[in-house]
């Protein structure tokens, strides 16, 4: 395999291409992230990793169009973010996030909570609820539908989360520490919850984390270290670059 | 779910906050309604006075700021039922007076001739009514008589001198109800005004009929340049006492107004404060900007709801309670007038939104990245 072919892994249709992105803060004394590029594939499931600081939510901040590269561009199939008029509609369509804090409304219950995406769709009333109830079944929390956040085990309520983000059948998923507030039961369902997504829906998931089990199961990962890509990694271990 | 679902359930976060900004508002709509209901009642009241004897001008001394002050001579009245196109002519004398031991200050002192119709009008419901020949004699309206505490055959003081009460009579009007009828000769020797009335209301022939009105208009003044003809409502709108009371209304509900838009600035400023973490999630689910600033708007709306039905009914018990009250009784009547309380409930929308815009516009526009950091 060439060094070209590891960065944009496997051979599928690209989705994401990042182009030597920087983003700096105040005034540019603070790089958070350094002439960073790699491809993400339609149907791949990446994992970005690094330590605290390194700028892997920045990354994912920039991937999600929340915010603009001080340099380079990233493209969504082929056309530039940057670009692109209405970035709300973007987000809407064709982004489902995962945060780690999960952002559930405290005072909605679970099928009101997976709604919220919905209002920017196509969706009437009836559809979203229909629809609510079928992605809460399929994070297994069919029995939960009723129940407002508080009522609900934290590994529930990142399903809950999940759901939500899948509302409007995004075309990504990316996830920022998704099992950071999880005990490892509940991360491992999370984790088994993306395998079955990314497996039967073919969602393409890109997921920030710490922990090495959730890296185990991407088909790649990015090492990201002070706000520049480290190495790349394929599924089962290998190394395959250093950046700098 | 509705966007409405959110706002509602939003409020309910801290309930007893909502509470009180939504009692904040109450307060306002109810200063608001309970003040320009007032002040629409006097104003209506006072042209129910006119327009329930089927009056279709009023005459009176041109000028001054205080009609009560200016006379008309009787003479006048003969020459205007000679004119042409001229109906029934009520000529009246009026003043104000004080019962300071009764703590009422503003009754309302009328001289009739005796064979004046509204003394036949009006209801008795105690003795009789005054009759030509009646010599320091008054009848009272309902409502003074009862804040007096005098019936029919006692004797009331009026002008510092003993009058001697020949019956209670209940008019449609809350003035008049609240009111001292005397004969015009008593009246004009009290007011040392010899000859004199205050006005007239004259009824065109045929009556309300707009071109016959302006018509006798034109005669009437012709008779003296001093005289102003003038279509009752014009005459009522343009009385100093109406304009004063309209404009303290306005003043201070503008400043209830402010007060209770204050408050939801400051309500709904620290509620999205709280929560633009959760606004800045929205916006990265793709909500737009103005969706969140509809949300933000809803829930302030959704207090100023709250805050409007209970404001209408704390109006109108301060209505109700001032209508009952013996020293206003005599002036406001209990009613609640539709337009002061579509003008509360405006007010409550316009403080909603003028409440909720500053908080609204400020975190719909930060951008996602920085809703979410700060959270």
């Amino acid at each position: 395999m060439t060094l070209s072919e590891f960065e944009a892994g496997p051979q599928l249709q690209a989705l994401l291409d990042v182009r030597s992105i920087c983003r700096t803060y105040d005034d540019g004394t603070v790089r958070a992230l350094k002439d960073v590029s790699f491809t993400v594939n339609r149907g791949e499931y990446v994992a970005i990793m690094g330590p605290s600081g390194s700028g892997k939510s920045t990354l994912l901040n920039l991937l999600g169009a929340l915010d603009h590269p001080c340099r380079g561009e990233i493209c969504f199939e082929g056309q530039s973010l940057a670009k692109m008029r209405n970035l709300d509609r973007f987000r809407a369509r064709t982004i489902g996030f995962v945060f780690q804090s999960f952002h559930l409304l405290p005072t909605l219950t679970a099928i009101e909570n997976v709604q919220i995406p919905m209002f920017e769709g196509p969706l009437d009333r009836r559809a979203r609820v229909r629809k609510a109830e079928e992605l809460l079944c399929l994070v297994g929390l069919s029995h939960r539908l009723k129940h407002v956040p508080q009522k609900l085990s934290v590994g529930e309520r990142q399903r809950v989360a999940i759901a939500r983000a899948l509302a409007n059948d995004p075309s990504i998923l990316l996830a920022d520490e998704p099992t950071g507030n999880l005990d490892s039961r509940a991360g491992a369902g999370v984790l088994d919850l993306f395998d079955q997504l990314h497996q039967q829906r073919g969602v393409t998931l890109i997921v920030i984390t710490h922990g090495a089990e959730v890296a185990a199961r991407a088909q790649r990962t990015i090492w990201i270290r002070d706000g520049h890509v480290d190495l790349l990694q394929v599924a089962g271990g290998a190394v395959t670059r250093c950046a700098v | 779910m509705r966007c409405l679902t959110i706002a509602a359930k939003n409020l309910r976060r801290r309930p007893f906050r909502s509470l009180l900004t939504a009692a904040g508002l109450a307060a306002a709509v109810a200063a608001i309604v309970a003040l320009v209901g007032v002040a629409e009642s006097f104003e209506s009241s006072f042209l129910s006075l006119y327009t329930e004897r089927g009056a279709d001008l009023v005459v009176q001394r041109r000028g001054g700021a205080v009609q009560l002050s200016k006379g008309v001579s009787l003479k006048l009245g003969q020459q205007i039922r000679q004119l042409p196109g001229a109906g029934p002519v009520i000529g009246g004398l009026m003043d104000m007076v004080a019962f300071e031991d009764h703590d009422l200050f503003m009754v309302i002192v009328n001289g009739w001739e005796p064979d004046c119709p509204v003394l036949d009008r009006v209801k008795i419901k105690d003795g009789r009514r005054l009759e030509a020949g009646d010599k320091n004699c008054v009848m009272l309206g309902r409502i003074l008589a009862a804040n007096l505490g005098k019936k029919a055959g006692d004797t009331v003081e009026v002008y510092a001198q003993p009058f001697h009460v020949v019956g209670i009579f209940e008019s449609f009007s809350v003035y008049e109800n609240g009111a001292v009828f005397m004969l015009l000769g008593d009246l004009q020797r009290q007011m040392d005004r010899a000859g004199q009335v205050t006005g007239y209301i004259v009824q065109a022939d045929p009556p309300g009929e707009p071109r016959a009105i302006r018509a006798l208009q034109s005669r009437i003044e012709a008779l003296d340049p001093e005289i102003a003809a003038t279509p009752c409502a014009e005459f009522v709108g343009s009385l100093n006492q109406m304009r004063v009371t309209r404009v303290m209304s306005w003043v201070i509900s503008a400043v209830a107004c402010l007060m209770g838009a204050f408050g939801i600035l400051n309500t709904m400023a620290m509620s999205v404060f709280e929560r633009r973490c959760e606004i800045g999630a929205f916006r990265a689910m793709g909500w737009r900007t103005w969706r969140v600033v509809v949300l933000i708007v809803e829930e302030s709306l959704l207090l100023a709801g709250a805050g409007s039905v209970v404001g209408v009914a704390g109006g109108f018990l301060a209505i109700f309670a001032l209508a009952h009250w013996h020293v206003t009784s005599g002036l406001v009547q209990g009613d609640l007038p539709l337009q002061a309380v579509c003008e509360g409930v405006a007010m409550a929308v316009v403080m909603a939104i003028v409440g909720a815009a500053y908080p609204a516009l400020r975190f719909a526009r930060l951008a996602p990245v920085e809703a979410l950091r700060e959270g």
